[in-house]
């Protein structure tokens, strides 16, 4: 087991079983290169440090295009084509009412907040980004985590890992195979909660969302774009799938707008919870074993 | 002026001028400044070489047009981390494809010399990462080659072209330290040093750092880039180096220690005190510089001075910006000050902003585009490695080796 901090919450990762003979110590520097990776991202992401990349597209990207590599410019498509499918429920351009309510450091530069999907541009040919209008900043708090966990669950894959459970701030979780006891690794969406849903994570993804999950002046941390305040569609959303990161797109596409619980990609499904009630829509499917396999599951996204 | 007034006025003069006029290049101003895009093969898609990629891509009008490793796997992650770069699986191939400038030499430490040859002759300029190869031979054939070609060459010793290493460096060798009593550093990590390999059949090839026949172990893998900064601020380099070394945190029948100790002697009788573990991470990588006045700390992205009660006080000390340490304050040394100052951020830019890789790739692009020398010269990098290379025989033989750098 490994566990660090990233991306503002605590990562823990439980590498059972390899498909592989290993040498000594190799599945600990396999650990090693999950924690960089993930460690690597937050420093990318992360919009609390000055010099990330996500920081220099918000300082400047609204005067002149910012050449990103291919990861990050597959990933803010993917977000968009979300944002599109979900008609703004789902937005990464947000970052600035992330600020106003006191979720985010406050900029130094004084560019009147604005926010908004449909003001960011990207050229693939270029690879580069820019925005149509100033105050447009990225935030990918409703995505990051699953991003990680995604990647991570490729790079194990690859290295053999046929058992094994990872997981961001326990909101966000994948299960590999099989827990060391024979039966799947089990998971209850919401611990304190008796009637929420349990799932055997085998080769599944989950990742819960709550506007309870982080507060500030009373309000939750998951905005809506779409009525420039903190969202409140519903108390929790759970999305179980092949895609850790396609789930928590999910899930916090749910809770601000719990009527697209049918909307849903194919190979998912959604739990939310309205007052005492979960409703539920879908049925999982798991991901394949094949490392490839997870940019095909983000097409979903794109579907 | 009387000597001791000459101290005082050079410490007065360096405090000033360094606390609160100091905007290094690469911190305040645009590093390639030509129209035309300089273009960069990075060759070796590991770690470093990645790591290499993203700080490329943070210096404008910089593009890294080449990426080359023989492990599909790892070209590939590098190719994801560029916004466009073709992919190559010998340098040759790169070398040869007419959208390359410039090559960073990431490879691993015994291979340095092939690649930083290759693309001397082929008329590029060079990054070679530190150490610069393992053995003395190698060390010279890379040295000589670059005296000879009419590219700019760097190596990657990346305290000199740091910003607050080149700060403090302005504070020690303006006497705040006053008479230097002795010297210390260390590099402390919790890694297993193991890479893992999906293929099986490449598990030693990607283990090089455990194969006690091509590596400079501890010593010469991260020790020999901090003594590079004691070379530099004293002027000095080590004439004889005593060590020892174990395996004391991961007992896997590895013959590369994983944890070591030296103590490397200056001709004027000055001691660096080193040691190294990859078994605890407590206090990671620092320098320190003991002065009967102040010492200095040097921590990467940080650096501090702590002053002795009996140290006059100097006028900018007033507005320095102070960190407790259980019984000790430092003095935070922060770059580019000046500029921090007017944004009213000097209570906060405590650290640099980027990492020490960054600072290094900016000094060597911009050395390129105003036909300058780079901070750390071949001749320097070749240098510093051979006590690298010196301190790695000491641990692994355990008896005292004498370092001559006459040869180079």
């Amino acid at each position: 087991m490994r566990a660090f901090d990233a991306m503002g919450t605590r990562f823990e990762c439980v590498l059972v079983a390899f498909s592989r003979a290993m040498q000594p110590f190799e599945p600990v520097a396999i650990a090693e290169e999950i924690e960089l990776l993930i460690k690597d991202w937050h420093a990318r992401l992360s919009v609390f440090d000055e010099t990330s990349c996500v920081s220099v597209i918000n300082r400047i990207a609204a005067d002149t295009p910012v050449t990103i590599d291919r990861e990050l410019l597959a990933l803010i498509r993917r977000c968009l084509h979300a944002a599109r499918m979900t008609d703004g429920a789902f937005d990464i351009s947000l970052g600035s009412l992330m600020q106003a309510h006191g979720f985010r450091p406050t900029p130094a530069e004084t560019a009147p907040a604005r926010f908004g999907w449909r003001s960011v541009r990207l050229d693939e040919h270029a690879s580069t980004i820019r925005f149509t209008q100033p105050g447009i900043r990225l935030d990918f708090g409703g995505v990051a985590k699953g991003f990680a966990l995604d990647l991570a669950r490729n790079e194990l894959r690859a290295q053999g890992l046929v058992s094994g459970l990872l997981h961001g701030g326990t909101s966000s979780v994948v299960g590999i195979g099989l827990s060391p006891d024979g039966r799947p690794w089990r998971v209850r969406a919401t611990p304190d909660d008796p009637s929420a849903p349990v799932v055997d994570l085998t080769d599944l993804a989950m990742s819960v969302s709550a506007p309870t999950g982080r507060m500030a002046n009373g309000k939750g941390h998951i905005m809506d774009g779409r009525s420039a305040s903190p969202s409140s569609g519903c108390l929790a959303a759970c999305v179980v799938g092949p895609s850790a990161e396609v789930c928590e797109v999910w899930s916090t596409t749910l809770v601000v707008e719990p009527a697209l619980l049918d909307a849903l990609p194919p190979g998912f499904q959604a739990s939310i919870r309205r007052d005492d009630l979960w409703s539920s829509s879908g049925q999982p499917v798991p991901f394949d074993p094949s490392p490839s396999i997870c940019s095909e599951v983000h097409e979903h996204v794109r579907v | 002026m009387s000597e001791f007034d000459r101290r005082d006025f050079l410490a007065m003069a360096a405090g000033s001028a360094a606390a609160f006029a100091f905007v290094p290049s690469a911190l305040g101003s645009r590093v390639w400044t030509h129209a035309d895009a300089l273009r960069i093969g990075v060759v070796g898609a590991g770690r470093q070489g990645r790591a290499a990629v993203g700080e490329l891509t943070k210096i404008d009008g910089v593009t890294v047009t080449g990426i080359c490793d023989t492990d599909e796997r790892r070209l590939a992650s590098g190719l994801r981390r560029s916004s466009g770069a073709k992919g190559f699986s010998t340098v040759d191939a790169m070398l040869k494809s007419n959208d390359i400038d410039a090559v960073v030499v990431a490879t691993p430490t015994h291979t340095h010399k092939e690649v930083a040859l290759a693309a001397l002759a082929a008329g590029k300029h060079i990054y070679c990462e530190c150490p610069l190869a393992h053995t003395r031979a190698d060390c010279s054939a890379i040295a000589q080659a670059a005296r000879g070609a009419g590219a700019v060459a760097a190596g990657g010793f990346q305290g000199r072209s740091n910003p607050v290493y080149q700060l403090a460096r302005g504070f020690f060798k303006s006497d705040s330290v006053r008479d230097m009593v002795t010297l210390r550093a260390q590099n402390n990590e919790k890694t297993s040093w193991v890479s893992p390999a999906s293929d099986p059949a490449r598990y030693n090839e990607l283990n090089w750092k455990l194969d006690p026949a091509v590596s400079l172990g501890l010593a010469g893998e991260l020790g020999a880039q901090q003594f590079d900064v004691f070379h530099w601020y004293t002027d000095r380099y080590p004439v004889r180096v005593i060590g020892r070394g174990s395996i004391r945190a991961w007992e896997d029948g590895r013959k590369v220690p994983d944890t070591i100790s030296l103590m490397l002697e200056f001709d004027n009788g000055a001691v660096l005190q080193y040691a190294a573990t990859i078994g605890n991470s407590y206090e990671g990588a620092a320098e320190y510089f003991y002065g009967t006045n102040a010492a200095i700390k040097l921590g990467w992205s940080h650096g501090w001075m702590f002053k002795e009660s009996d140290a006059p006080t100097q006028g900018w000390e007033v507005y320095a910006n102070r960190q407790q340490f259980h019984n000790d304050e430092g003095i935070t040394l922060i770059a580019g000050a000046t500029k921090l100052a007017e944004q009213g951020k000097l209570k906060d830019g405590v650290g640099l902003p980027h990492p020490s890789l960054y600072y290094a790739l900016a000094d060597w692009i911009n050395a390129i585009g105003s036909g300058g020398t780079p901070a750390c010269s071949m001749d320097e990098a070749a240098r510093a490695t051979v006590v690298g290379i010196a301190a790695n025989e000491a641990v692994m033989t355990s008896k005292p080796v004498d370092i001559d750098l006459s040869t180079l």
